[in-house]
């Protein structure tokens, strides 16, 4: 019944708007910010070609439903669209059912996340490697500001375990730690199910266990939210060296109090708004390149209140 | 003759377990762990999970299941972010916003009681579908965004202390007792063992059984509401995902603390030392340095050990003698 | 013990048992024979559930040697005892519910091949065998389908089906119609035939006397004697199972009765039209009929519990409306149900708890439970129904089978409500309490209240009413005087609405 409704809806969009081209906008997930200004960007894009192109946006409800935003591309498939932008949450689930719409002449742009073994027009993402780089190097020149020798210990919150985005982030940090600050230790990586509450315990919980940590990574909004707070609470901002991935409004909070040090914050909205455009260019048989890094950006607190646009891309949206 | 019968201390050998738990974790972490400080946070870290188990407990003692729990902390804690935020237009007074939010749950509970009761769904299932529904809610609210600019004084509860403990903590401790002494001393209390033990034979004892499913399922959802609001001054925010999974922790606790999944059987205090024995788990995981995967094993082996050994000595009719000695009987046939 | 039994199957030597609270089981020892009938009696809780649970390795023991068929079994399990053939038939059937009767007697052994069951010979099998047996009973139902009485023939049935030596009942007969019961007693003469050795626990002595060879008799967790069956009667049996001499065991006292106090007019529901009886103040009114017959429903109706179609309650010459049991409760109504077990028991919960679950206005002030009266109530009816249990805070789940019950009917006696419906009260009960209970009915007819008794007990019945209403198919078929009363009268009304010439006969015969 629903999926007829929506049948129809499209049915009736796509008359209306004689010769727009359809194209299937589907996210890892609804329940998350993140997610949400990748659909601005997307929707924004729409909104500036201006009835070329209509957007359906489709994605499951959390990112651990990835049997579920596999039927959704399904269905989204047999909808027959004109073009498919697909942030997937696995690397291999949906590779055969993309390999054959694209085969079938439906450009597939890829964003955020690789898919293997399938054909695809572009991949737009961030080298999220590079990322956790740059947010050691922000975390260490914070200590030489603060003339706190670089020794002692980092604690790492991680939001989930198994996620390959976050294992990169944490790995890219880690192996920069290694070259710019041998001497401090990193310590074994604490896994918090992407749950404030749980980030703070983590937190407060290093911090009484080791008496020498001089500094946090985390590597989402959550786990980065999680350190925040504990630090703001124990008045830490100065001793202890918190920098984070990502944007949420509590982050951005905390970057404005001191709390945490920096944000490493993708460009959400430029993935959305890059990868339906990068399918419209497809479409039109323009040239563009086949993998495209959508770049990060160093949120610090002297440049915090000038980056409303990238921190919060609501704050673009046009249409 | 038959003895007479010393009333038996079920929570005894919980209290016994925690004991060993913090004298064993003081001694490895060279004291790190009973440091206030730490005794502070474990209990702070403690209380919004214990708050949900006990609201868990009155459910699991009717025999039933409630997996919304988690749905409904978050609902709580976005009402009432959005009935309180500075960037949003409402700008309610904290009580008032505090008694809608309260109300939101119950409604919730109310609905699980009407579900299981008169429409005989399956607690189990009638509750899942109603943890998908007011997520989806709380999405709703939402938009799947989090909420930021609550006022100041609620922010500052989480950080709050009272005599040596977090307001948090006393939050906890406040309602465990209430819920201990109105389950052994009311009617209502008494009524809920008798519903868990033997339906059919407590609908005979005169029992309104529809009334007292729907006060105990909107007692539960209450306290899952102030869970909520515990949740958001920790957070500072109202977060869509907020509460997502407590259910597990929830059930652990009660389990634990030595209810039946049959019903008829738990105790708030046994449910607040399970919660104990849990963040206990990981507040010492973490002080350690445990590898988190094997805590998660621990955690798991824990809650089937603790229910092995329960049914264990059940069945076998006599105590575990590792614990204290076992009931002497005089031959005074 | 006499030759004409065979050689020992089952030998208990000076087994123990204590549980935290109570020493069941000190120093007992006990030998059957093959082709013996062995009776175990002996008040509640004396331990004879017990004892049968540790030779079937439900329980272990904690002392003490156990032989079956001449080879001691050091370690028992439910397991070991089946395989060395030793079936128990407890009151509660341990058989799978939603499995047919047929895979029930086939469980772990079903005929077929290579994964397949072969369902016509399983059928034909265990119908030929369920006809040799004489009994009357589907195969191919699921045991869930079945009444009680028939789950509990095909329990039986379950455990001759595996060829076992040695056969024990628990209180068989607690949930049998009269024909089942006879067939039971002809199955226990085959199996005697057939050399195997058998164990019969029961609190009806009669019964013990029709079917037992010898009698064991427990008190308080010992043998007290063994004896050949025909070297007393019931009269002698007694004082060695109670320590005392039981008088009069139907100890009427007689009364005027007073005012009407319950009347029931032209009550119909789903098994019963028009019925209609009074009861008045310091009256016993008996129920008599057949099981089936609906007084047990009526009961129900009456009370609350089942949805009345027709007809009209008044209490005190004022109608009420009773829609549920709390309407009854608050009109001075009572109702001590038959399943006592599965309608009445919080096995979870302790003595004290299931005493004052109906009691609790007592002991509340200001809404705060004052367990010291609470316990006061349980201790004074754990004293006057001589309830074995180390004190009001035990778990009835620990409680003997007869104490479980003996719980129930305190609960009762203790709510003291103005009409008290007892449906069959003392199935399950030891003969001491037995004549504790009828004692304590006089006690509430002094009070100016009335009960309603219903009974397929005859001597119980007889002994007990003032006056008998007998129910035949769900309708009235007659109301009996105390001077008149007489088994064949009641016998003959309780039939008067059946058609059925067999089930006449039957019941007649039996
Ligand atoms: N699981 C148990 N835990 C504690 N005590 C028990 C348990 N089972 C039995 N008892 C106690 O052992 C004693 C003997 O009980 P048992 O069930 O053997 O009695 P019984 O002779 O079968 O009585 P009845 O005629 O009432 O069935 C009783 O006092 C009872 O309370
Ligand atoms: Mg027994």
């Amino acid at each position: 019944m629903k999926k007829f409704l929506v049948l129809l809806v499209l049915a009736l969009v796509a008359v209306s708007t004689f010769a727009a081209y359809e194209i299937a906008f589907i996210v890892k997930a609804t329940d998350s910010d993140f997610w949400q200004y990748t659909i601005v960007g997307a929707k924004n894009a729409e909104y500036d070609l201006d009835g070329a192109i209509n957007v359906t946006v489709y994605g499951p409800p959390s990112e651990s439903d990835i049997d579920q935003q596999i039927a959704i591309l399904e269905n989204v498939v047999s909808t027959m669209p004109d073009a498919i932008v697909m942030s997937s949450t696995s690397s291999d689930a949906p590779s055969a059912i993309l390999n054959d719409a694209y085969e079938a002449g439906i450009p597939i742009v890829l964003i955020d996340n690789f898919v293997y073994d399938t054909g695809y027009t572009a991949f737009l993402a961030t080298d999220n490697a590079k990322g956790g780089s740059l947010a050691a190097d922000l975390l260490v020149k914070n200590l030489e500001d603060r003339g706190i020798a670089l020794e002692g210990k980092i604690g790492l919150i991680s939001a989930m375990a198994g996620v390959q985005v976050l294992v990169d982030r944490d790995d890219g940090f880690k192996a920069r730690m290694a070259e710019i600050a041998p001497d401090l230790e990193i310590l074994p990586t604490r896994y918090i199910d992407n749950d404030i509450a749980k980030g703070a315990n983590a937190t407060e919980d290093l911090l009484i266990a080791n008496n020498d940590i001089v500094g946090f990574f985390a590597d989402n909004n959550h786990s980065g939210d999680g350190v925040a707070r504990v630090i703001e609470e124990q008045g830490l901002g100065e001793k202890v060296i918190a920098v984070a991935y990502d944007s949420d409004p509590l982050e951005v909070e905390a970057v404005k109090s001191g709390a945490l040090k920096g944000l490493i914050v993708q460009d959400p909205h430029g993935m959305g708004y890059k990868g339906v455009m990068f399918a419209f260019m497809a479409l039109k048989g323009e040239a563009f390149p086949s993998y495209f890094d959508t770049g990060v950006y160093v949120i610090t607190p002297d440049v915090v209140d000038e980056s409303t646009g990238i921190l919060d891309p609501f704050t673009r949206q046009r249409y | 003759m038959a003895k007479k019968y010393r009333k038996t201390f079920a929570e005894r050998n919980l209290i016994i377990i925690i004991i060993l738990m913090w004298v064993f974790l003081a001694i490895v972490t060279g004291g790190r762990f009973s440091s206030s400080l730490n005794i502070t946070n474990l209990v702070r870290q403690a209380a919004i999970n214990g708050v949900v188990a006990v609201a868990m407990t009155f459910i699991i003692i009717t025999g039933g299941i409630d997996l919304s729990v988690g749905s409904v902390v978050g609902l709580s804690g976005m009402v009432f972010a959005t009935m309180t935020s500075s960037n949003l237009s409402i700008g309610m007074s904290i009580p008032l916003a505090i008694v809608i939010s309260l109300l939101a749950s119950a409604a919730v509970g109310l609905v699980n009681g009407i579900a299981i009761h008169d429409g005989k769904v399956p607690p189990f299932i009638a509750t899942l579908g109603m943890m998908t529904a007011v997520r989806g809610l709380v999405m709703y609210i939402s938009n799947g965004r989090m909420i930021t600019g609550l006022p100041k004084e609620f922010k500052a509860f989480s950080s709050a202390d009272f005599l040596g403990l977090p307001a948090l903590a006393w939050t906890w401790i406040v309602i465990a007792v209430i819920a201990g002494l109105v389950m052994k001393y009311t009617k209502f209390g008494r009524n809920l063992y008798a519903i868990g033990s033997n339906p059919e034979a407590a609908r005979l004892s005169g029992i309104n059984i529809r009334l007292n499913m729907y006060f105990f399922y909107i007692v539960g959802a209450v306290l899952c509401g102030i869970a909520g609001l515990m949740l958001s001054t920790r957070l500072a925010s109202g977060v869509p995902t907020a509460g997502q999974s407590y259910e597990l922790d929830a059930i652990a606790s009660v389990v634990i603390g030595g209810a039946s999944m049959t019903g008829g059987v738990g105790t708030a205090l046994g449910t607040v030392l399970g919660a104990l024995i849990i963040q206990t788990i990981k507040n010492g995981g973490n002080l350690m340095g445990i590898d988190p995967f094997i805590m998660q094993m621990v955690i798991g082996a824990i809650i089937v050990l603790a229910v092995f050994f329960d049914t264990f000595f059940k069945s076998r009719g006599r105590r575990p003698k590792i614990f204290g000695k076992g009931k002497k009987v005089n031959a005074a046939q | 013990m006499p030759e004409k039994f065979g050689e020992v199957a089952l030998k208990i030597e000076k087994v123990n048992k204590e549980f935290p609270a109570v020493k069941a089981l000190t120093d007992v020892s006990l030998e059957v024979r093959k082709g013996e009938v062995r009776a175990l009696v002996g008040e509640n809780g004396a331990g004879k559930s017990t004892l049968i649970k540790i030779v079937t390795g439900a329980y272990t023991k904690d002392r003490g040697d156990l032989y079956i068929c001449g080879k001691q079994i050091k370690r028992n399990s439910p397991l070991i005892s089946k395989n060395m053939g030793v079936y128990a038939v407890y009151q509660a059937v341990m058989l799978a519910k939603d499995l047919t009767v047929a895979e029930n007697f086939f469980l772990g052994a079903q005929p077929g091949k290579g994964g397949f069951i072969n369902w016509k010979k399983m059928y034909a099998e265990s119908e030929k065998f369920m006809k040799d047996l004489g009994l009357d009973i589907p195969v191919r139902k699921n045991l869930s389908e079945l009444s009680v009485a028939e789950s509990e023939m095909v329990t039986i049935a379950a455990a001759l089906w595996h060829n076992p030596e040695v056969v024990i009942f628990d209180e068989p007969t607690a949930m049998l119609t009269k024909s089942e019961t006879k067939i039971l007693f002809r199955i226990i003469k085959e199996l005697k035939e057939k050399g195997i050795a058998i164990i019969y626990i029961s609190h009806n002595l009669e019964e013990v006397f029709q079917v037992c060879d010898t009698i064991t008799i427990l008190k308080d967790g010992m043998v007290v004697d063994t004896v050949p069956s025909n070297t007393l009667d019931e009269e002698s049996l007694i004082p060695l199972m109670v320590g005392r001499e039981i008088s009069e065991m139907y100890s009427k006292k007689e009364f005027e009765p007073g005012k009407e106090i319950l009347r029931v007019e032209n009550l119909s529901g789903e098994k019963f039209t028009d019925i209609s009886f009074s009861v008045k103040r310091k009256e016993i009114l008996g129920f008599f009929g057949l099981v089936g017959a609906g007084r047990t429903e009526i009961a129900r109706a009456v009370y609350g519990v089942d949805k009345i179609q027709r007809g009209t309650i008044h209490i005190n010459g004022n109608e009420v409306k009773i829609k549920k049991p709390n309407d009854s409760l608050k009109n001075g109504l009572g109702y001590l149900p038959e399943d006592r077990k599965d309608l009445g028991l919080f096995l979870p919960q302790d003595v004290d708890f299931n005493i004052n679950i109906i009691n609790y206005e007592r002991s509340i002030n200001a809404g705060i439970i004052n367990y010291r009266k609470t316990a006061k109530l349980a201790d004074e009816y754990i004293e006057k129904l001589s309830i074995k249990v180390g004190g009001p805070f035990q778990k009835v789940s620990e409680l003997s089978g007869g104490n479980q019950q003996k719980v129930i009917i305190g609960r009762w006696l203790a709510k003291n409500p103005d009409v008290l419906i007892f449906d069959e009260p003392t199935v399950g009960i030891d003969v001491g309490t037995k004549s504790e209970i009828y004692k304590l009915f006089g006690k509430i007819l002094e009070q100016d209240k009335g009960i309603i008794l219903i009974s397929s007990y005859f001597p119980e019945l007889l002994g007990m009413s003032d006056r008998v209403i007998v129910i035949s198919n769900g309708r009235v078929a007659g109301e009996v005087e105390r001077k008149d009363f007489s088994e064949e009268l009641l016998l003959t009304l309780a039939m008067k609405y059946y058609s059925n010439a067999d089930l006449k006969e039957e019941v007649l015969n039996g």
